[in-house]
Protein backbone atom coordinates (compact mmCIF):
# COMPACT_ATOMS: atom_id res chain seq x y z
CA UNK A 1 0.00 0.00 0.00
CA UNK A 2 2.31 2.77 -1.50
CA UNK A 3 0.01 5.52 -0.56
CA UNK A 4 -2.28 4.21 1.75
CA UNK A 5 -3.26 3.80 5.66
CA UNK A 6 -2.78 0.28 6.59
CA UNK A 7 -2.90 -1.43 9.77
CA UNK A 8 -1.67 -4.56 10.70
CA UNK A 9 -2.67 -7.20 13.56
CA UNK A 10 -3.06 -3.76 15.79
CA UNK A 11 -3.97 -4.33 19.20
CA UNK A 12 -5.08 -2.12 22.54
CA UNK A 13 -5.26 -2.57 26.15
CA UNK A 14 -6.72 -0.12 29.02
CA UNK A 15 -5.48 -2.27 31.65
CA UNK A 16 -6.59 -5.56 31.64
CA UNK A 17 -9.22 -5.13 29.13
CA UNK A 18 -8.59 -5.66 25.72
CA UNK A 19 -10.31 -3.08 23.28
CA UNK A 20 -8.99 -3.77 19.96
CA UNK A 21 -7.56 -7.44 19.29
CA UNK A 22 -5.51 -7.44 15.79
CA UNK A 23 -7.24 -5.40 13.92
CA UNK A 24 -6.28 -5.02 10.11
CA UNK A 25 -7.06 -2.15 7.54
CA UNK A 26 -6.38 -0.93 4.82
CA UNK A 27 -7.35 2.53 3.30
CA UNK A 28 -6.52 3.78 -0.15
CA UNK A 29 -6.51 7.42 -0.65
CA UNK A 30 -9.78 8.97 -1.36
CA UNK A 31 -11.61 6.29 -0.09
CA UNK A 32 -14.34 6.69 2.20
CA UNK A 33 -14.49 3.87 4.95
CA UNK A 34 -17.45 3.41 7.91
CA UNK A 35 -16.39 1.32 10.51
CA UNK A 36 -19.49 0.19 12.20
CA UNK A 37 -19.97 -1.42 15.46
CA UNK A 38 -22.13 -1.49 18.94
CA UNK A 39 -21.47 0.92 21.36
CA UNK A 40 -18.15 0.23 23.15
CA UNK A 41 -17.10 -2.03 20.90
CA UNK A 42 -13.68 0.12 19.92
CA UNK A 43 -14.45 2.29 17.23
CA UNK A 44 -12.84 5.31 18.78
CA UNK A 45 -10.13 3.19 19.99
CA UNK A 46 -9.58 2.08 16.55
CA UNK A 47 -9.18 5.62 15.36
CA UNK A 48 -7.02 7.03 17.87
CA UNK A 49 -4.73 4.62 17.81
CA UNK A 50 -3.78 6.38 14.79
CA UNK A 51 -1.78 8.42 16.17
CA UNK A 52 -3.04 9.08 19.47
CA UNK A 53 -2.41 6.25 21.35
CA UNK A 54 0.65 4.02 21.28
CA UNK A 55 -0.78 0.48 20.35
CA UNK A 56 0.54 -2.33 22.23
CA UNK A 57 0.61 -4.60 19.18
CA UNK A 58 0.99 -4.59 15.63
CA UNK A 59 2.10 -2.05 12.65
CA UNK A 60 0.25 1.16 11.15
CA UNK A 61 1.69 2.28 8.06
CA UNK A 62 1.22 5.67 6.57
CA UNK A 63 2.54 5.74 2.90
CA UNK A 64 5.48 4.30 2.92
CA UNK A 65 7.68 6.40 4.82
CA UNK A 66 6.02 6.46 8.06
CA UNK A 67 5.89 3.01 10.38
CA UNK A 68 4.42 3.13 13.77
CA UNK A 69 5.07 -0.02 16.19
CA UNK A 70 4.36 -0.48 20.16
CA UNK A 71 7.86 0.21 20.09
CA UNK A 72 7.79 3.60 18.58
CA UNK A 73 9.38 6.84 19.82
CA UNK A 74 6.86 9.66 21.15
CA UNK A 75 8.68 11.66 17.92
CA UNK A 76 7.17 9.03 15.54
CA UNK A 77 4.10 8.67 16.82
CA UNK A 78 3.48 12.33 16.68
CA UNK A 79 4.65 12.45 13.20
CA UNK A 80 1.94 10.34 12.14
CA UNK A 81 -0.57 12.61 14.44
CA UNK A 82 0.49 15.67 12.17
CA UNK A 83 -0.04 13.18 8.88
CA UNK A 84 -3.89 12.34 10.23
CA UNK A 85 -6.67 14.88 11.09
CA UNK A 86 -8.95 13.65 13.51
CA UNK A 87 -12.40 14.90 13.78
CA UNK A 88 -14.52 14.11 16.95
CA UNK A 89 -18.06 13.19 17.35
CA UNK A 90 -18.52 15.73 19.50
CA UNK A 91 -16.41 18.38 17.61
CA UNK A 92 -14.65 19.81 20.65
CA UNK A 93 -14.20 22.90 19.51
CA UNK A 94 -12.65 25.33 22.03
CA UNK A 95 -15.38 27.65 23.71
CA UNK A 96 -12.64 30.30 24.80
CA UNK A 97 -11.00 30.69 21.29
CA UNK A 98 -13.35 32.59 18.37
CA UNK A 99 -14.06 30.93 15.69
CA UNK A 100 -11.20 31.94 13.67
CA UNK A 101 -9.06 31.01 16.53
CA UNK A 102 -10.19 27.76 16.34
CA UNK A 103 -8.74 27.73 13.03
CA UNK A 104 -5.74 29.44 13.42
CA UNK A 105 -4.39 28.67 16.95
CA UNK A 106 -3.04 24.88 15.71
CA UNK A 107 -1.04 26.12 12.37
CA UNK A 108 0.37 29.00 14.06
CA UNK A 109 1.91 27.30 16.94
CA UNK A 110 2.35 23.87 15.68
CA UNK A 111 3.26 24.57 11.88
CA UNK A 112 4.98 27.75 12.18
CA UNK A 113 2.62 29.77 9.75
CA UNK A 114 2.40 33.31 10.04
CA UNK A 115 -0.29 34.36 12.07
CA UNK A 116 -0.92 36.73 8.65
CA UNK A 117 -0.95 33.95 6.80
CA UNK A 118 -3.22 31.95 8.70
CA UNK A 119 -6.18 34.38 9.14
CA UNK A 120 -5.96 34.77 5.89
CA UNK A 121 -6.45 31.47 4.82
CA UNK A 122 -8.93 30.99 7.58
CA UNK A 123 -10.83 33.97 6.67
CA UNK A 124 -10.91 32.67 3.03
CA UNK A 125 -11.85 29.19 4.29
CA UNK A 126 -14.86 31.15 6.26
CA UNK A 127 -15.86 32.63 3.22
CA UNK A 128 -16.37 29.49 1.53
CA UNK A 129 -18.41 28.00 4.63
CA UNK A 130 -20.57 30.72 5.00
CA UNK A 131 -19.20 31.98 8.07
CA UNK A 132 -17.27 34.48 7.39
CA UNK A 133 -19.75 36.72 9.48
CA UNK A 134 -18.93 34.32 12.35
CA UNK A 135 -15.06 34.79 12.36
CA UNK A 136 -15.05 36.50 15.54
CA UNK A 137 -17.55 34.89 17.60
CA UNK A 138 -17.70 32.12 19.42
CA UNK A 139 -18.77 28.45 19.21
CA UNK A 140 -21.58 28.63 21.13
CA UNK A 141 -22.88 30.81 18.32
CA UNK A 142 -22.97 28.22 16.00
CA UNK A 143 -25.10 25.20 15.09
CA UNK A 144 -24.26 21.30 15.29
CA UNK A 145 -23.79 21.66 11.43
CA UNK A 146 -21.96 24.34 11.58
CA UNK A 147 -19.28 23.62 14.75
CA UNK A 148 -18.66 20.10 12.57
CA UNK A 149 -18.06 21.94 9.62
CA UNK A 150 -15.76 24.27 11.17
CA UNK A 151 -13.84 21.27 13.20
CA UNK A 152 -13.50 19.47 10.04
CA UNK A 153 -12.25 22.31 8.50
CA UNK A 154 -9.75 23.30 10.98
CA UNK A 155 -7.59 20.49 9.83
CA UNK A 156 -8.35 20.28 6.33
CA UNK A 157 -5.93 23.36 5.31
CA UNK A 158 -3.00 22.42 6.67
CA UNK A 159 -1.37 19.32 4.97
CA UNK A 160 -3.03 16.63 6.73
CA UNK A 161 -3.27 12.90 4.51
CA UNK A 162 -5.75 11.90 6.19
CA UNK A 163 -9.17 12.91 8.08
CA UNK B 1 -23.36 54.64 74.92
CA UNK B 2 -24.14 51.68 77.31
CA UNK B 3 -22.36 53.30 79.95
CA UNK B 4 -19.07 53.25 78.10
CA UNK B 5 -16.82 56.36 77.50
CA UNK B 6 -15.38 55.99 74.23
CA UNK B 7 -12.73 57.69 73.32
CA UNK B 8 -10.57 56.89 70.39
CA UNK B 9 -7.79 59.90 71.18
CA UNK B 10 -5.42 57.82 72.50
CA UNK B 11 -5.68 54.91 69.98
CA UNK B 12 -5.18 57.25 67.17
CA UNK B 13 -2.05 58.77 68.93
CA UNK B 14 -0.36 55.33 67.80
CA UNK B 15 -1.68 55.81 63.91
CA UNK B 16 1.81 55.36 62.54
CA UNK B 17 2.13 51.86 64.42
CA UNK B 18 -1.43 50.80 62.98
CA UNK B 19 -0.36 51.98 59.53
CA UNK B 20 3.17 49.87 59.97
CA UNK B 21 1.18 46.52 61.42
CA UNK B 22 -1.24 47.14 58.05
CA UNK B 23 1.57 47.53 56.18
CA UNK B 24 3.23 44.07 57.79
CA UNK B 25 -0.24 42.72 57.20
CA UNK B 26 -0.36 43.47 53.13
CA UNK B 27 3.33 42.50 52.99
CA UNK B 28 2.32 39.00 54.46
CA UNK B 29 -0.65 38.44 53.14
CA UNK B 30 0.71 39.22 49.29
CA UNK B 31 3.56 36.94 49.93
CA UNK B 32 1.32 34.14 51.48
CA UNK B 33 -0.84 34.32 48.56
CA UNK B 34 2.05 34.59 46.08
CA UNK B 35 3.96 31.48 47.43
CA UNK B 36 1.39 29.61 48.48
CA UNK B 37 -0.74 29.67 44.91
CA UNK B 38 2.80 28.76 43.14
CA UNK B 39 3.69 25.70 46.10
CA UNK B 40 -0.39 24.97 45.20
CA UNK B 41 -0.10 24.32 41.20
CA UNK B 42 3.07 22.91 41.90
CA UNK B 43 1.28 20.24 44.21
CA UNK B 44 -1.64 19.92 41.97
CA UNK B 45 1.06 19.21 38.80
CA UNK B 46 3.07 16.73 40.86
CA UNK B 47 -0.94 15.10 41.98
CA UNK B 48 -1.92 14.51 37.95
CA UNK B 49 1.65 13.46 36.93
CA UNK B 50 1.57 10.07 35.85
CA UNK B 51 4.10 9.28 38.63
CA UNK B 52 2.47 7.11 41.12
CA UNK B 53 4.98 7.92 44.07
CA UNK B 54 5.42 12.28 43.23
CA UNK B 55 1.04 11.85 42.80
CA UNK B 56 1.25 10.10 46.81
CA UNK B 57 3.80 12.42 47.99
CA UNK B 58 1.76 15.70 46.81
CA UNK B 59 -1.56 13.88 47.81
CA UNK B 60 0.14 13.12 51.46
CA UNK B 61 1.31 16.84 51.94
CA UNK B 62 -1.86 18.22 50.78
CA UNK B 63 -3.98 16.49 53.45
CA UNK B 64 -1.49 17.51 56.03
CA UNK B 65 -1.89 20.61 55.69
CA UNK B 66 -5.71 20.82 54.78
CA UNK B 67 -6.45 19.00 57.69
CA UNK B 68 -3.81 20.68 60.06
CA UNK B 69 -5.02 23.92 62.44
CA UNK B 70 -3.17 27.08 60.85
CA UNK B 71 -2.47 27.87 64.13
CA UNK B 72 -0.79 24.51 65.07
CA UNK B 73 1.25 24.60 61.97
CA UNK B 74 2.65 28.15 63.20
CA UNK B 75 3.05 27.24 66.64
CA UNK B 76 4.88 24.32 65.44
CA UNK B 77 7.19 25.96 62.83
CA UNK B 78 8.15 28.55 65.19
CA UNK B 79 9.22 26.48 68.08
CA UNK B 80 9.17 22.81 67.34
CA UNK B 81 11.53 23.24 63.86
CA UNK B 82 14.72 25.17 65.50
CA UNK B 83 15.25 21.87 67.16
CA UNK B 84 15.77 20.44 63.84
CA UNK B 85 18.33 23.09 63.18
CA UNK B 86 15.77 25.52 61.23
CA UNK B 87 15.47 28.77 63.00
CA UNK B 88 12.97 31.15 61.35
CA UNK B 89 12.08 34.94 61.55
CA UNK B 90 8.83 34.87 63.33
CA UNK B 91 7.72 36.75 60.00
CA UNK B 92 9.28 34.25 58.07
CA UNK B 93 7.10 31.66 60.11
CA UNK B 94 4.27 33.38 59.39
CA UNK B 95 4.83 33.36 55.46
CA UNK B 96 5.76 30.02 55.51
CA UNK B 97 2.97 28.52 57.62
CA UNK B 98 -0.24 30.24 56.11
CA UNK B 99 1.72 29.29 52.21
CA UNK B 100 1.73 25.59 53.23
CA UNK B 101 -1.95 26.18 54.23
CA UNK B 102 -3.04 28.03 51.26
CA UNK B 103 -0.56 25.78 48.86
CA UNK B 104 -2.93 22.67 50.60
CA UNK B 105 -6.15 24.42 49.50
CA UNK B 106 -5.60 25.99 46.41
CA UNK B 107 -3.78 22.74 44.56
CA UNK B 108 -7.11 21.10 45.57
CA UNK B 109 -9.47 24.01 43.47
CA UNK B 110 -6.71 23.83 40.64
CA UNK B 111 -7.48 19.71 40.54
CA UNK B 112 -11.03 20.32 40.61
CA UNK B 113 -10.96 23.67 38.19
CA UNK B 114 -8.32 21.23 35.20
CA UNK B 115 -10.63 18.03 35.78
CA UNK B 116 -13.74 20.62 35.32
CA UNK B 117 -12.96 20.95 31.35
CA UNK B 118 -14.08 17.73 29.14
CA UNK B 119 -11.42 15.23 28.30
CA UNK B 120 -12.59 15.57 24.57
CA UNK B 121 -10.61 19.08 24.82
CA UNK B 122 -7.30 18.03 25.37
CA UNK B 123 -7.53 15.19 22.86
CA UNK B 124 -8.59 17.21 20.27
CA UNK B 125 -5.93 19.47 21.31
CA UNK B 126 -3.56 16.64 20.78
CA UNK B 127 -4.98 15.28 17.75
CA UNK B 128 -3.78 19.27 16.30
CA UNK B 129 -0.49 18.48 17.59
CA UNK B 130 -0.45 20.89 19.95
CA UNK B 131 2.23 19.62 22.88
CA UNK B 132 0.96 18.91 26.43
CA UNK B 133 2.56 22.67 27.49
CA UNK B 134 0.35 24.47 24.48
CA UNK B 135 -2.25 22.29 25.99
CA UNK B 136 -2.21 23.15 29.50
CA UNK B 137 -1.17 26.87 29.02
CA UNK B 138 -3.78 27.49 25.48
CA UNK B 139 -6.70 25.24 26.20
CA UNK B 140 -7.09 23.32 29.17
CA UNK B 141 -6.23 26.59 32.36
CA UNK B 142 -8.22 29.09 30.63
CA UNK B 143 -11.40 27.19 30.32
CA UNK B 144 -10.52 25.76 34.38
CA UNK B 145 -10.30 29.42 35.00
CA UNK B 146 -14.14 29.92 35.33
CA UNK B 147 -14.27 26.97 37.77
CA UNK B 148 -11.13 28.05 39.58
CA UNK B 149 -11.40 31.78 40.46
CA UNK B 150 -14.72 31.78 42.46
CA UNK B 151 -13.57 29.28 45.18
CA UNK B 152 -9.59 30.36 45.22
CA UNK B 153 -10.85 34.21 45.56
CA UNK B 154 -12.46 32.89 48.23
CA UNK B 155 -9.33 31.20 49.83
CA UNK B 156 -7.42 34.50 48.95
CA UNK B 157 -9.83 36.85 51.14
CA UNK B 158 -9.52 34.05 54.12
CA UNK B 159 -5.70 34.37 53.70
CA UNK B 160 -5.34 37.81 54.71
CA UNK B 161 -7.95 37.22 57.10
CA UNK B 162 -5.75 33.94 59.18
CA UNK B 163 -2.73 36.49 59.11
CA UNK B 164 -3.88 37.89 62.14
CA UNK B 165 -3.06 34.68 63.99
CA UNK B 166 0.75 35.29 62.91
CA UNK B 167 0.05 37.88 66.20
CA UNK B 168 0.55 34.46 68.77
CA UNK B 169 4.12 34.14 67.35
CA UNK B 170 4.65 38.11 67.86
CA UNK B 171 4.73 39.10 64.18
CA UNK B 172 3.76 43.05 64.31
CA UNK B 173 0.79 42.69 62.27
CA UNK B 174 -2.24 44.11 63.20
CA UNK B 175 -3.85 42.03 66.00
CA UNK B 176 -0.52 42.17 67.84
CA UNK B 177 -0.19 45.56 67.53
CA UNK B 178 -3.52 46.18 68.69
CA UNK B 179 -2.38 44.26 71.71
CA UNK B 180 0.40 46.45 72.14
CA UNK B 181 -1.54 49.38 71.84
CA UNK B 182 -4.01 48.18 74.63
CA UNK B 183 -1.34 47.50 76.80
CA UNK B 184 -0.10 50.91 76.99
CA UNK B 185 -3.95 52.88 76.92
CA UNK B 186 -5.98 49.97 78.65
CA UNK B 187 -8.82 50.85 75.41
CA UNK B 188 -9.09 47.61 74.10
CA UNK B 189 -12.88 48.60 72.53
CA UNK B 190 -11.30 51.63 70.42
CA UNK B 191 -8.08 49.69 69.94
CA UNK B 192 -10.41 46.47 68.31
CA UNK B 193 -12.80 49.01 67.07
CA UNK B 194 -9.28 50.80 65.36
CA UNK B 195 -7.64 47.66 63.53
CA UNK B 196 -11.13 46.14 62.46
CA UNK B 197 -11.64 49.25 60.52
CA UNK B 198 -8.25 48.74 58.96
CA UNK B 199 -9.00 44.90 58.37
CA UNK B 200 -12.43 46.13 57.01
CA UNK B 201 -11.11 49.05 54.34
CA UNK B 202 -7.99 46.23 53.06
CA UNK B 203 -10.81 43.27 52.76
CA UNK B 204 -12.98 45.20 51.23
CA UNK B 205 -11.39 46.17 48.01
CA UNK B 206 -9.63 42.88 47.73
CA UNK B 207 -13.50 41.46 47.50
CA UNK B 208 -14.68 43.78 45.28
CA UNK B 209 -11.34 42.93 42.73
CA UNK B 210 -11.99 39.34 43.03
CA UNK B 211 -15.98 40.08 41.92
CA UNK B 212 -14.63 41.44 39.13
CA UNK B 213 -12.18 38.80 38.02
CA UNK B 214 -15.18 36.02 38.82
CA UNK B 215 -17.67 38.33 36.49
CA UNK B 216 -14.84 38.05 33.61
CA UNK B 217 -15.51 35.99 30.77
CA UNK B 218 -12.74 33.61 31.09
CA UNK B 219 -15.05 31.17 29.17
CA UNK B 220 -17.50 32.74 25.91
CA UNK B 221 -20.02 29.93 26.37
Amino acid sequence: MACGLTLSGVSKRFGAVPALRSVSLDALPGQVISVIGPSGSGKSTLLRCIGLHRIDEGQINLGSDMVVTPQSSEQEIGRLRNSVGHIFQDFHLWPHKTVLENLTLAPTMVKGVEKGAATAKAIAILGRLGLSSKAGCYPDALSGGRSSALRLVAHLPWSQRFC
Amino acid sequence: MGGYNWNFNAVFSYQDAIVGAALTTLQLALLTVIIGTVLGLALCIARMSGNKAVSALAHGLGEVFRNLPVLVVLIWIFYALPSFGFKLSAFDTAVVGLSLNLAAFSSEIFRAGINSVPKGQREASLALCLSEIQVMREIILPQAMRTIVPPLSGRYIETVKLTSLASVIAVNELLHVGGNIISVTYRPLEAYTAISLVYFAMITPLVYIMGKLEGKPWHAA
